[in-house]
């Protein structure tokens, strides 16, 4: 039987879900944890790195957006910051969840050079 | 403001007791070269310390301080402020200072940030790209308020290297990837033999 907690939990993990595709999604830039390992959601059976999803009592869901910036960058921060929130908007109005999607927070953490990578 | 008053307090603070007890320590280990009442000796050590003198003042003291007067009342005040100021240290020590992040867009969805240091990476990457770059080291720094921040990069050179070109290109590859916030930007360039500054 689902309860409403449950109800209001997926729509958190739902949205935190869809901002873990669109970084997917999105050339350049991939999740992190962080050092302390805390910038993930958990829900569902499932662990979405480099998303924290927050609930207030409207049901609106903030999200806060980590990040680590391959090297060389595609296009200035701030335009690759954006693309990842417009992306992310989309996802949640073509989901019929805009109405509870709240202020999204991308944070650029680190940036990754080939060095780096190897 | 209180954190970092009481971090660069107690940064003070452990340098002098270090410096300190350095000092005290290797006064009491030459003073134990030689034995018995020896020019070397730590029975010497405390008569040129005037250890003796000492004991009898804090003897006094120690008395003055059992009786109800105004001795007691000002060592209560003083154990008081040793305490205060004993927590004003750990609190220096111990409290983590929250890095701000550069805030590179901010409206009613949200905000767009980075940490300085991935600014501060990011940029020096930029910069040692060029050929004629030896060295970059990036400072940056993210605004109280608003948005925005600086990024301080210092270029090393070498001698033969047109300065001016150099920063003028660095500049304008810096500046395509920091977009249109905010940042400061500074680049200086430096020879090996002697300092200039392009800003």
């Amino acid at each position: 039987m689902t309860t409403d907690s449950d109800l209001v939990a997926s729509g958190r993990v739902r949205l935190a879900r869809l901002a873990g595709q669109a970084i997917a999604g999105t050339d350049g830039v991939t999740p992190t944890t962080g050092p302390a390992g805390r910038w993930l959601t958990v829900g569902g059976q499932q662990r979405i790195a480099g998303v924290l999803a927050v609930e207030d009592v409207h049901g609106r869901v903030d999200l806060e957006l980590h990040l680590v910036v391959r090297w060389p960058p595609q296009m200035p921060l701030e335009q690759l910051g954006e693309l990842v929130r417009g992306r992310l908007r989309d996802a949640a109005g073509a989901a019929g969840m805009a109405a509870r999607l709240g202020a999204v927070a991308v944070a650029f953490d680190d940036v990754l050079t080939e060095i780096e990578r190897a | 403001m209180a954190l970092l008053a009481a971090r660069g307090l107690a940064r003070l603070v452990a340098l002098i007791l270090t410096a300190t007890f350095a000092v005290a320590g290797l006064a009491v280990a030459v003073f134990s070269i030689q034995g018995d009442s020896s020019t070397l000796s730590l029975p010497n050590l405390a008569r040129h310390a005037q250890l003796d003198d000492l004991l009898g003042d804090a003897g006094d003291f120690l008395t003055s301080l059992e009786a109800d007067g105004p001795t007691a009342t000002i060592a209560a005040l003083a154990g008081a402020g040793a305490v205060m100021l004993g927590l004003l240290l750990l609190f220096g020590v111990l409290a983590r200072r929250r890095e701000r992040l550069i805030v590179l867009r901010r409206d009613a969805g949200g905000t767009v940030a980075a940490r300085p240091r991935a600014i501060g990476h990011a940029a020096a990457t930029l910069a040692e790209q060029s050929r004629d770059v030896l060295d970059v080291k990036a400072r940056t720094g993210a605004r109280r308020r608003g948005s925005g921040g600086r990024l301080r990069l210092t270029v090393h050179v070498g001698r033969s290297t047109d300065r001016a070109a150099a920063t003028t290109a660095i500049r304008e590859r810096v500046q395509a990837l920091t977009g249109g916030f905010s940042l400061r930007l500074r680049v200086r360039g430096r020879g090996a033999a002697r300092r200039a500054r392009s800003t």
